[in-house]
C-alpha cells in the first residue's frame, strides 16, 4: 500500500522553520512575530506571516482513538479501529521512509503503548508493535482528561512543522476535544483529522423498527430509522462542521472515510491534505 | 389415533403456526450496537404505533383467512345443536313428521314458542334429508290431521310447513301417530319413522308414547317437555245473573291464589270468586249490577299460556233436543224398557231432552225442533218426510239412520235420500267382523266391531259413497257406516240396525261411540252454541257475507264437501248472512291446560332414529369468507404501501 502512495505522491520538499521562502498566509496567534510580512500586511491589511521552507525533520504526529466507539464493525469489512490503525501504519512507513520520525499518542483504548517520535527501521516495528497491542474500548465520552493525556505530550513536544493527524470516529469525544485539538495547530504545526465510519454510521441504511445502543455511552434509542435518517445525516454533517470549522482557522482538514473505502486513497488523501496544509 | 385425528392435529397445526409466526415476527425491536446513537432522534411513538396497528389488522386478517382454511377443511366435523335424522345403512328414509299445533304448544321453553320451535325442529330434519328420502306431515291437535300426503319433494315439505300455524285445537297425540303410521305403511321405504315434534302434554294417561306403533316413533326436543303451571277458561255460560265458569288447570296447585273474574266492556268487573285447589272445577259467580253487552271470564294472575285465561260469556241455550224413531218390537228389549238407542242417549248426556217419536216425522216444523234425530230401522222415508229431512239438514240438523231389516221392505215411493241415494236391500249372511283398519273413526272402541254377530245386513247401492265418507268397512269391503254431509248438517246411516235382535252392535262400547260422536255432530252446528276449537262448520248456500272470528275476518275453506268454517282458536265467531248474525263459539279441551308431558318408550329417544347434533356443510359460507378475508389483507397492503411512498 505504501509503495502505491510513494508512486510521486509525497514530496521531497519539507516545511518549516527554514531560509526559503514558502509563501503566506493569515496570520494566528502563537506565530512567531518574526515572521509577519510587513509588505503583506501593508497590501492586505490584515497580518500575514511568511512561510518558510525548512530542511529540518518533518515528524508525524499520530493521534489514534481507541475508545470503544472503534471497536465497532457493522457492515464494514474491518473495525474502525484496525481500519484506523491502517492507514496510521501506512502513514508512519511513509514519513520514516522519508526520513520523518513518527510519534504515536492513543486516546483512550487498553494496552495502548504511546511511542515517542522517531526515525528508522526500528521506530516502524514500533510502530507496529504498539498499534497491533492496543485494544480498543473504554468510555470516554465526557472525558475531557483522555483528550488532554493524549494531547498533552503532542502539545509539548511537536516541533514546528510537525503533521499531527488525528484518526478518530469523533462520535464519542468530548465536545471541547475539537479545540483542544485545534490549539495544536500553532508553531506551525499542520492538523488533519481523518474521521473513520463505518458505512452503518454514513449511510444509516437500518429499515423497521430498531432499537439503537451506543457502544460508550449507556444510551438506547428506539427509533424508526426510516423517519429520522434524515435528521441523523444532518447531526453528523453538523459534527463534522463543527470539526471543519475548527480546523480551518488553524489551517488543518478534515477527511472523512469509511471502513469500506479504499485505503489507498484515504492515504493519498491524507498526504495531500498535509501537503496542502503546509503550503 | 384415526384419521379424524390426524387430519384434526393438522388442522391445528395450520392455525397455529401462523400464529406463533406472527409472534415471532412481533417479537420485541431488535438492539443493534451503534456508536453515534446519540445523534439518533428517538422516533418509538410513531413507529410502533404504525407497526401495530398494521400488524394487528393483518394479523387479525391473517388468522381469518386460516381459521377459514382450517373450518374449510374441517367442515365435515363441524357439528351444531340440529336436529338431523339418521340412516340405518346410509339408505333413503321415509319420514313421517308430526307437528303438534294445540294449544299447549302456545307455551314458551328457554324464551321461544314451543310450536315455533318444533317448526324450526322440522326444517332442521328437512335440510338433513337427502333426494329419494320421502316425507310426510301430519298435524297432532285434535283432530289429527294430514297436512302433507308422503312426497318426496321437499320443497312442497317446506311449503307446508310454512303453512302451519299456532292454533287453540286440543291434542291428538296417538290418532297423528296412527295417521303417520298409516302414510307411512304405503311408501316402499324399509327405513321409515316417526317423528313427534311435541310438548307430549294431551293430557292422558296412555301407554309411553312409542310403544305400540307400528312404525318407530322417535320423540326429540325433550327441551318442550317442561311441566308448566297453566289454567284455562274451558266455558263460560251466562245464566240470569249468574255466569257459570269452567275452569281448568295442569295440577291442583296451579289453582291457588288464583280468582275468576266477569268483566264488561270497558273493563269493569262485574263479578268475582276465588278459585279452589283442584284441576278442574265448576264456578258460578253472581253478576253484581247491571251488565249489558258482551261479558268475558278471565284468570287474574299468569300462567305458561295467556290466551287461554280469557274467554267469552255465551248465553245458556235452551237444552238439546234429541228425537228418537224406534219401534218397540224390533228395537227395544224383551223386559220392555228403553231401546238401547234411547239407553245409551240418556247415558251419554242427562241434559238432553230426548223425544221419542212414534213415526218418522215429516213436518219441517216438528223437525226444526230437533238438533239430533235418530231413526232405527225404519221403512223409507216418504216424499215429504225426505223434503223435510233435506231442509232440515242443510240448516244444520245431525241425523243418525240404523239400517235394519224394514230397509229392505220399503213400500213404493219411499227411499232414503238424502241419507243415502238409490236403493236399500236388505241381505242375509253378513261377514261376522268389521275390518279394523279402515274403522279409525270408531278410535279405541273399534276392537268391539268384531264377532258382531248379524242376522243380516243393509246393502247400499254404489252411488251411496259419491260424496260421503266411509266410517268403517265390513270385512268383504263393503261400507259398514259412512257419513254426509247434507249443507250444514251431517247424516251418520250405519248398515245394522239398533235393537238387539239384529247384531250384538248396540251392547258394543261402539255402539256408545257411535251415538256420542252424533250427540257432538249436533251441540257443534246447533245455532249459537258452543263447539270444541277444531270443529269443522260445514256452511250451507246462500254462503256468509262476512265471518268474524277471535282474531279477525275469516274466509271460509272450501272442500270437496262444499265451504267450511274450521275453528283454529277459542272464542266467538260472529256468521253474519241474510240480514242475521249467528253467534258460535269455540272452546278449548278441558285437558289442554294440563302441561304434563306423556311418557316416551326408550326406544323412542334412540340415536339410531336421529340425533339433535349434526354435521352441517358450511364449506360455501367459509369460503366466501376466506375470499373476503385474502380480499381485505390485498386492499390493506395496498393502501399500506401507497402511504408509505407518500412519506
Amino acid at each position: 500500500m505504501v509503495d502505491g502512495v510513494y508512486a510521486g505522491m509525497h514530496p521531497s520538499v519539507r516545511k518549516g522553520a527554514g531560509v526559503e521562502f514558502g509563501g503566506h498566509r493569515a496570520y494566528v496567534p502563537g506565530d512567531d512575530v518574526r515572521l509577519l510580512d510587513r509588505r503583506a500586511m501593508a497590501r492586505h491589511d490584515k497580518p500575514f506571516v511568511r512561510e518558510l521552507q525548512t530542511e529540518t525533520e518533518r515528524a508525524l504526529r499520530l493521534l489514534v482513538d481507541a475508545s470503544g466507539s472503534m471497536a465497532f464493525q457493522g457492515s464494514g469489512p474491518v473495525s474502525k479501529f484496525d481500519y484506523a490503525a491502517t492507514i496510521a501504519a501506512a502513514l508512519g512507513r511513509i514519513a520514516l521512509s522519508s526520513g520523518d520520525p513518527v510519534g504515536l499518542e492513543f486516546v483512550g483504548g487498553a494496552e495502548a503503548r504511546s511511542l515517542p517520535a522517531a526515525s528508522g527501521r526500528e521506530a516502524f516495528e514500533r510502530l507496529l508493535s504498539s498499534l497491533g497491542q492496543a485494544k480498543a474500548e473504554g468510555d470516554i465520552t465526557g472525558d475531557l482528561g483522555a483528550v488532554d493525556r493524549a494531547l498533552g505530550p503532542v502539545a509539548r513536544r511537536a516541533r514546528r512543522g510537525a503533521v499531527i493527524v488525528l484518526l478518530s470516529d469523533l462520535v464519542d469525544l468530548h465536545p471541547e476535544a475539537a479545540s483542544r485539538f485545534a490549539a495544536l495547530g500553532t508553531g506551525g504545526r499542520t492538523l488533519v483529522v481523518l474521521q473513520v465510519l463505518d458505512p452503518d454510521e454514513a449511510t444509516f441504511p437500518f429499515d423497521g423498527p430498531v432499537k439503537l445502543r451506543s457502544v460508550e455511552a449507556s444510551i438506547e434509542i428506539e427509533t424508526d430509522p426510516v423517519a429520522v435518517k434524515g435528521a441523523y445525516l444532518d447531526a453528523l454533517d453538523e459534527l463534522r462542521e463543527g470539526w471543519s470549522r475548527r480546523l480551518l482557522g488553524r489551517g488543518g482538514r478534515l477527511i472523512t472515510c469509511a471502513t469500506g473505502d479504499d485505503p489507498i486513497g484515504v492515504v493519498r488523501e491524507l498526504l495531500r491534505a498535509t501537503q496542502g496544509s503546509a503550503r | 389415533m384415526s384419521f379424524a385425528t390426524a387430519l384434526g392435529l393438522l388442522v391445528s397445526l395450520l392455525v397455529v403456526a401462523p400464529v406463533v409466526a406472527h409472534m415471532l415476527r412481533r417479537r420485541r425491536t431488535e438492539t443493534r450496537a451503534f456508536p453515534p446513537a446519540r445523534l439518533v432522534l428517538s422516533a418509538t411513538p410513531v413507529a410502533r404505533q404504525r407497526a401495530k396497528l398494521e400488524d394487528r389488522a393483518l394479523f387479525v386478517i391473517r388468522a381469518l383467512v386460516v381459521a377459514a382454511l382450517a373450518l374449510l377443511g374441517a367442515t365435515p366435523f363441524v357439528r351444531c345443536s340440529r336436529l338431523s335424522v339418521g340412516r340405518q345403512g346410509g339408505g333413503s328414509v321415509a319420514m313421517m313428521l308430526v307437528v303438534d299445533d294445540s294449544m299447549s304448544m302456545r307455551a314458551k321453553s328457554g324464551g321461544e314458542a314451543r310450536f315455533a320451535r318444533a317448526i324450526a325442529g322440522a326444517n332442521e330434519l328437512l335440510s338433513s334429508l337427502r333426494e329419494g328420502d320421502a316425507v310426510a306431515i301430519v298435524t297432532a291437535g285434535a283432530p289429527a290431521r294430514v297436512a302433507l300426503a308422503a312426497t318426496t319433494d321437499l320443497g312442497a315439505a317446506r311449503a307446508a310447513l310454512d303453512a302451519l300455524h299456532e292454533s287453540d285445537r286440543g291434542t291428538d297425540l296417538d290418532g297423528a301417530i296412527s295417521l303417520a303410521s298409516s302414510l307411512a305403511r304405503s311408501l316402499p321405504h324399509p327405513d321409515r319413522r316417526v317423528v313427534l315434534l311435541s310438548d307430549l302434554a294431551d293430557g292422558q294417561q296412555g301407554p309411553a308414547l312409542g310403544e305400540e306403533s307400528e312404525t318407530p316413533v322417535w320423540v326429540p326436543l325433550p327441551a318442550l317437555r317442561e311441566r308448566l303451571p297453566d289454567c284455562g277458561v274451558v266455558s263460560a255460560v251466562r245464566k240470569g245473573a249468574t255466569v257459570q265458569v269452567h275452569v281448568s288447570c295442569g295440577a291442583a296447585s296451579d289453582a291457588e291464589g288464583r280468582a275468576v273474574e266477569c268483566v264488561a266492556e270497558g273493563g269493569r268487573v262485574v263479578g268475582r270468586i276465588s278459585m279452589a285447589a283442584s284441576a278442574s272445577q265448576e264456578l258460578e259467580l253472581s253478576i253484581e249490577g247491571e251488565a249489558k253487552g258482551a261479558l268475558v271470564a278471565r284468570l287474574t294472575g299468569s300462567d305458561a299460556i295467556a290466551a287461554d285465561d280469557v274467554a267469552p260469556v255465551v248465553a245458556a241455550a235452551t237444552g238439546m233436543s234429541v228425537g228418537v224413531v224406534v219401534d218397540v218390537l224390533q228395537g227395544g228389549t224383551s223386559s220392555g224398557g228403553p231401546s238401547p238407542l234411547e239407553q245409551a242417549i240418556g247415558a251419554l248426556d242427562e241434559s238432553i231432552a230426548m223425544r221419542p217419536l212414534s213415526s218418522v216425522p215429516d213436518d219441517p216444523e216438528l223437525l226444526a225442533s230437533f238438533s239430533v234425530v235418530m231413526l232405527d230401522d225404519p221403512y223409507g222415508l216418504t216424499p215429504e218426510a225426505r223434503g223435510a229431512f233435506k231442509t232440515w239438514l242443510e240448516r244444520g240438523g245431525v241425523a243418525l239412520l240404523l239400517l235394519g231389516p224394514r230397509a229392505g221392505q220399503a213400500i213404493l215411493g219411499e227411499s232414503f235420500d238424502p241419507f243415502v241415494p238409490g236403493p236399500v236391500r236388505w241381505a242375509p249372511n253378513p261377514p261376522n267382523n268389521v275390518d279394523l283398519a279402515s274403522a279409525g273413526w270408531f278410535g279405541a272402541t273399534s276392537e268391539g266391531l268384531l264377532n258382531l254377530a248379524p242376522n243380516g245386513r243393509a246393502l247400499l247401492d254404489a252411488r251411496a259413497l259419491e260424496g260421503a265418507q266411509p266410517l268403517a268397512r265390513w270385512s268383504d269391503g263393503l261400507p259398514f257406516a259412512l257419513s254426509r254431509q247434507v249443507g250444514e248438517g251431517e247424516a251418520i246411516v250405519v248398515t245394522l240396525p239398533g235393537g238387539l235382535q239384529g247384531s250384538e252392535l248396540p251392547v258394543r262400547p261402539a255402539f256408545l261411540h257411535l251415538v256420542d260422536k252424533t250427540l257432538e255432530a249436533g251441540k257443534a252446528r246447533a245455532v249459537g252454541r258452543r263447539a270444541r276449537v277444531g270443529t269443522v262448520w260445514p256452511l250451507r248456500d246462500p254462503l256468509p257475507i262476512k265471518i268474524m272470528g277471535p282474531d279477525g275476518p275469516i274466509v271460509p275453506k272450501t272442500e270437496a264437501g262444499g265451504a267450511a268454517l274450521v275453528a283454529e282458536k277459542a272464542g266467538l265467531y260472529l256468521i253474519e248472512r241474510e240480514g242475521s248474525t249467528e253467534v258460535r263459539v269455540a272452546e278449548i279441551d278441558e285437558r289442554e291446560p294440563d302441561l304434563t308431558p306423556r311418557p316416551v318408550a326408550p326406544a323412542a329417544s334412540s340415536d339410531a332414529l336421529g340425533t339433535e347434533r349434526a354435521s352441517i356443510d358450511a364449506s360455501p359460507y367459509v369460503a366466501f369468507l376466506l375470499l373476503a378475508a385474502i380480499a381485505t389483507e390485498s386492499g390493506l397492503r395496498l393502501w399500506t404501501r401507497k402511504r408509505e411512498a407518500k412519506a
